[in-house]
């Protein structure tokens, strides 16, 4: 009702809740590891972040520097030492199908067929049978792998593999995927591909999107903002907003400046970072 | 196609995949036949010693007379009676075995909680040999089908917990994880993820189960029953009729082997999963 007469006050609270709406906030995040001989160890130190609803975040740093540890925070899969992990403001309790999660190594199951696979992501939901075989169905197309449902991950490469692993994250409509170096296996060209193919994904859904990787390219193409992160301890050393316009087409990668630069600032960053682990 | 080139003569094309099949088949059971040459030796072997005069063919029935003695068994009637007797004992007992061994072991290998308990239980339990449980049997159950029963559930839950319990445990972290993630409640994670892991764990545990449970129901029939092949060679060693004893035991072995064949063609048969990467 108040949409059709919008006071100007009513528009300003439209305005800031649709284009910044506050997905995740992470305050003063510490997670503390045992490591062997049961010393406490510092894997993520005081993490400030707040990642905006529809956003592509992209995390990259060094190995070690508690990139995967962050994300099974967000997951919920490990609780802080320290501070809080909020989604939509309430304290995150635990994983759900809500933020779902590409697992490192597609963590598919190879007894299930490529349609079994996804419909295991609706498992939460009470669907009719009918109901679920058509998202099933959706899904499959969606990510390319018509004619595939039959299959079993064993009988595919590991690009589709890395398909059928997005479908199933997708499948639930959850708000938040969690993708951790999804594409790090992969051979460069099935990379750019599926980038490129991830990237129309986010656009159409305009979920939330946390992507971590090892590499920049990946990072700046896709993101709306890159973290740069150091190890020893995991701290977020700086954060890098990509103000490329989209849609952003493949040729940007060697075409656009901007791309180029902003590429080179993260591999200079990543440089730093890198040395300064290197001379612990 | 090596076919072809060990036989050193040339075909055309079609003929000679018609015939690779059917040549590459017989030339595997040939190949397989020559494992059973042993087998067929001993008997043969034995036969000759006792017609020879070399073995007391009073103690060692040959084969000859062992297999008369099968042919009059069969032919009476009774050998039916006694193998289905036992073969329906250890149906009984081997699912329930199957039922409570699956059960708990799948229970205890997700609930390293309950298991720490349980465990040091079932492993005293364990060692007691079944032999050791036919006095207690015969004085809770009598005689008949039920302390049968029981011995061959006791014997067979152990190899086929023991299986599942490490087949739960060692269900791969990732896969929880993924269950948990998309929010799979119990009954999914059961049916989709634990149980098709630790299938081929269960399987091979029902195979050395039902092992376990033929032998058990023989032990079980020599002093609790008044029937079944176990009773069959107990009795006829009173009227002192070796051969008899003997085709007892002939019997006992192949159906104990081709019930071990026919667990691991199932387990062949479900096990089977495109080969991984
Ligand atoms: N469960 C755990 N117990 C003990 N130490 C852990 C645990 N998980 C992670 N760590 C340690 O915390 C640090 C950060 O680990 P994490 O996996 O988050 O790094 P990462 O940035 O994802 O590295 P990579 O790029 O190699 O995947 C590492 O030193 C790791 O050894
Ligand atoms: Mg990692």
């Amino acid at each position: 009702m108040k949409a059709l007469s919008p006071s100007p006050v009513d528009n300003a609270w439209l305005v800031h809740c649709c284009m910044s709406r506050l997905m995740f906030s992470v305050r003063g995040v510490s997670k503390h590891f045992e490591n062997r001989d049961r010393k406490p160890f510092s894997a993520l130190q005081e993490i400030d972040l707040d990642i905006q609803a529809g956003e592509f975040l992209s995390i990259i740093g060094p190995s070690g520097c508690g990139k995967t540890t962050l994300l099974n925070l967000v997951a919920g899969f490990i609780k802080p030492t320290t501070g809080v992990v909020l989604k939509e403001g309430v304290e995150i309790s635990g994983p759900g199908p809500d933020r779902t999660m590409m697992f490192q190594d597609y963590a598919l199951f190879p007894w299930l067929t490529v349609a079994d696979n996804i419909a295991f992501g609706l498992g939460a939901q009470k669907l009719r049978r009918k109901e679920r075989d058509a998202r099933v169905n959706h899904f499959i197309s969606l990510v390319g792998l018509d004619g595939f449902d039959k299959a079993y991950p064993a009988q595919l490469s590991g690009g589709m593999r890395q398909r059928v692993s997005i479908a199933r994250a997708l499948a639930p409509d959850p708000d938040v995927v969690l993708m951790d170096e999804p594409f790090a296996a992969l051979d460069s060209l099935t990379r750019d591909r599926l980038q490129e193919e991830l990237l129309a994904i986010w656009s159409r859904t305009r979920k939330t999107f946390l992507l971590i990787t090892h590499n920049v390219e990946e990072a700046v193409f896709l993101s709306d903002r890159v973290i740069v992160m150091e190890s020893r301890p995991g701290r977020i050393r700086s954060v890098i907003d990509v103000a490329i316009p989209r849609p952003r087409f493949p040729e940007i990668r060697v075409r656009d400046p901007l791309f180029l630069n902003l590429k080179h600032e993260v591999l200079d960053l990543l440089g730093g970072v890198t040395r300064a682990a290197e001379r612990h | 196609m090596s076919v072809l080139q060990v036989g050193g003569y040339s075909q055309d094309r079609e003929s000679a995949e018609r015939n690779v099949g059917r040549t590459r088949s017989a030339a595997f059971v040939l190949s397989k036949a020559r494992y059973y040459v042993p087998l067929m030796m001993l008997p043969i072997l034995w036969e000759f010693a006792v017609r020879s005069g070399l073995v007391n063919g009073n103690l060692f029935p040959p084969p000859s007379t062992i297999a008369a003695a099968i042919m009059d068994l069969a032919r009476a009637g009774t050998l039916w009676r006694d193998v289905s007797a036992s073969i329906l004992r250890v149906v009984v007992g081997f699912s329930v075995a199957t039922i409570a061994g699956v059960g708990f072991g799948l229970l205890l290998g997700r609930l390293p909680v309950l298991s720490r308990y349980v465990i040091p239980l079932i492993e005293v339990v364990r060692p007691i040999s079944v032999i050791a449980w036919i006095p207690i049997a015969i004085l809770w159950f009598g005689l008949g089908d039920r302390p049968a029963w029981f011995l061959i559930s006791l014997g067979a839950f152990f190899p086929i917990f023991t299986s599942t319990y490490d087949g739960a445990r060692s269900l791969a972290d990732v896969y929880v994880r993924v269950a948990r993630c998309f929010g799979a409640p119990r009954s999914l994670f059961i049916r989709q993820v634990l149980l098709p892991a630790t299938l081929p764990h269960i399987l091979t545990g029902m195979r050395i189960g039902l092992g376990t449970g033929w032998t058990c129901v023989i032990a079980a029939e020599l002093v609790s029953a008044t029937s079944g092949l176990g009773y069959m060679i107990q009795l006829a060693r009173t009227t002192i009729e070796t051969e008899k004893v003997l085709a007892g035991m002939m019997v006992i072995g192949l159906i104990g082997f081709v019930m071990n064949s026919l667990m691991l063609l199932v387990e062949r048969k479900l096990s089977v999963r495109p080969a991984a990467d």
